[in-house]
């Protein structure tokens, strides 16, 4: 999983043509180019060279993505993913920072720690102690911006899917499904139990990285309760927010081209 | 100068063509959900092809000029009136024409397709956030605020750029347009887990006929597809989603992902729309009914590069 990660850094680095994106999995690399400025053709043996291992080194091993070339809405055969459930191993990036997160499993901020306790044949107290005790990984950032995926979920706290998605999950809700972990930064959809919600920002457009987590990360989550949920929300937010009204906007890197 | 909006219909939105390059960050691309009507609108009025304009969604919108102003409407069509010193007029679609000083643009409802694009010559001013000023409502990126717009805000309009002269589009393009718009089949690649889906899918999914459902926003657009079923097992681990991805959740549903819609997702992807058609997304309107015919990446490629070859031979970048 650390492969993606150094694949992208690697293709990143090597400036293809007509590279515009890449997306990241537990062990899937999406690259989407501009097949107005690169063919299919051309932009596979560029990653390729890119994705060479240095003289000495090994080969790409078993179970890793080979990299092809995939446009929006051309997305080429990739490799299977190794298992359906993600990897466990921990991370290699060399990024990782050893950050802690506050995390409220109290009303109304955990909507289905309940139901995950039953389900899993635990007391409410002792899934948020397992939650509390375990030091999560990022694995990648997807979904929505800045959302996490984190690695390192008791076996035990495997618990499917809602049947049916939720229309707005709320911001900094913590939420489990099989074997993944995750944090939505924004209010979106989503059909992840929902077992806490951390008060802090975990994406700000205006600051580099944006994002509050990066791959390679180690969490832990800290348990704190309503009240200190609520004052922790106002203070994070608060300093955070731009002021707003009918003021114009100014543009600040200029127009596009 | 500067544009206020009276009222915002369903959904106004300040788009341009979007933020690629942030996916690992999570951040999908945004921008104009149909970007061929935004490039055409802005190639009309002289701008760039990514001047940022306003997304009108299906209800139409009301909006107001404190100064002269010259702008171009393309999308779906909306019968689009004008009103000056208690006079009103139609304006029309696919032309330049003057807003002047004080007056009022009434964009009605649109009677084929979703969003109407309604640009201005120079572009309206937009902060930039990582690199674009498209709105992602759900994150609160880009337009003004990272909201959609609501009435009473005032949305200045770029002057200094000095934007080239305005241009007519010739009848064969406007048909040819209006054709790409009403399209009622998707031309479809195959998708990466096509072979983990049950029975014969390639089949099936050429005998579906789609139903857009209204539960359909910026982020994807929901169909009735009777004939699909997705593979055992349900969802499984995130993986990347690619644009135009049309995915199963589960029988008889189908999901195409917009330009605000998730990077990763756990659902199955049967097939991916060939980016000719991606416009055409976001123009699928509720109770709409749409068939999707198979091609392959060599086909895609030649459709889209004719596509773009015929714009520019109408309409050339300016």
């Amino acid at each position: 999983m650390a492969r993606v990660h150094a694949a992208w850094a690697r293709v990143r680095r090597a400036e293809v043509v007509g590279l515009v994106d890449g997306t990241l999995s537990y062990a899937r690399l999406l690259l989407a180019f501009d097949l107005t400025r690169t063919t299919p053709s051309a932009a596979e043996t560029e990653v390729e060279r890119a994705l060479a291992p240095p003289e000495g080194a090994h080969a790409q091993g078993p179970g890793e993505e080979g990299p092809g070339a995939e446009g929006p809405g051309t997305e080429g055969p990739g490799a299977d993913e190794a298992a359906s459930a993600p990897p466990t191993a921990v991370l290699g990036t060399g990024l990782g920072r050893e950050l802690t997160l506050p995390v409220c499993f109290e009303a109304p901020h955990a909507p289905d720690l309940d139901d995950v306790a039953r389900a899993v044949g635990l007391a409410r107290e002792e899934v948020v102690a397992l939650l509390t005790a375990t030091p999560f990984t990022v694995a990648f950032l997807g979904f929505s911006p800045g959302f996490p995926y984190l690695l390192g979920l008791p076996p035990r706290l495997r618990v499917p899917r809602l049947a049916s998605p939720r229309r707005v999950v709320p911001a900094g809700s913590l939420g489990l499904a099989g074997a993944q972990a995750g944090l939505y930064p924004s209010p979106t959809p989503g059909g992840w139990r929902l077992v806490g919600a951390t008060p802090e920002r975990l994406f700000d457009a205006r600051r580099t990285p944006a994002g509050r987590l990066a791959p390679g990360d180690r969490l832990r989550l800290r348990p704190i309760d309503a009240a200190a949920y609520a004052a922790s929300h106002a203070a994070s937010h608060a300093a955070a927010h731009a002021p707003s009204g009918a003021a114009p906007a100014t543009p600040r890197e200029g127009r596009s081209a | 100068m500067s544009v206020r909006v009276l009222h915002p219909g369903l959904l106004l939105t300040l788009q341009d063509l979007g933020r690629p390059g942030h996916a690992a960050e999570g951040v999908p691309v945004s921008g104009a959900a149909d970007a061929l009507s935004l490039v055409v609108a802005n190639r009309l009025l002289g701008n760039a092809d990514g001047a940022p304009a306003l997304e009108a969604t299906l209800l139409g919108a009301r909006l107001a000029f404190d100064a002269d102003a010259t702008l171009c409407l393309a999308g779906a069509p909306a019968r689009a009136r004008l009103l000056l010193d208690g006079v009103e007029v139609d304006v029309p679609r696919l032309a330049p024409f003057a807003a002047p000083r004080g007056s009022t643009l009434t964009l009605g409802p649109a009677s084929v397709g979703v969003r109407t694009y309604v640009a201005a010559a120079g572009g309206f001013a937009a902060e930039r956030i990582l690199g674009s000023a498209a709105t992602h409502v759900a994150a609160g990126l880009g337009g003004l605020d990272g909201r959609a717009l609501r009435a009473g805000d005032e949305l200045p309009v770029e002057r200094r750029a000095g934007p080239g002269r305005p241009r007519a589009l010739a009848a064969p393009a406007r048909a040819w347009l209006d054709a790409r718009l009403g399209r009622r089949t998707l031309r479809l690649l195959p998708g990466p887990d096509l072979e983990e889906f049950p029975g014969d899918a390639r089949a099936q999914l050429a005998r579906t006929r789609f139903e857009v459902l209204d539960r359909s926003d910026r982020t994807g657009v929901r169909l009735r597809a009777p004939d699909l079923a997705p593979p055992a097992g349900g969802a499984r681990v995130s993986r990347p989603m690619p644009r135009g991805a049309l995915e199963v959740p589960g029988p008889g549903e189908a999901l195409l992902l917009l330009p605000d819609g998730p990077t990763t997702g756990g659902y199955a992807v049967l097939a991916v729309v060939a980016q000719v058609d991606h416009p055409r997304l976001g123009q699928l309107r509720p109770r709409e009914r749409l068939r999707a015919a198979w091609t392959s990446l060599a086909e895609a490629r030649t459709l889209r590069a004719e596509a773009e070859a015929r714009l520019a031979r109408w309409l050339p970048p300016a």
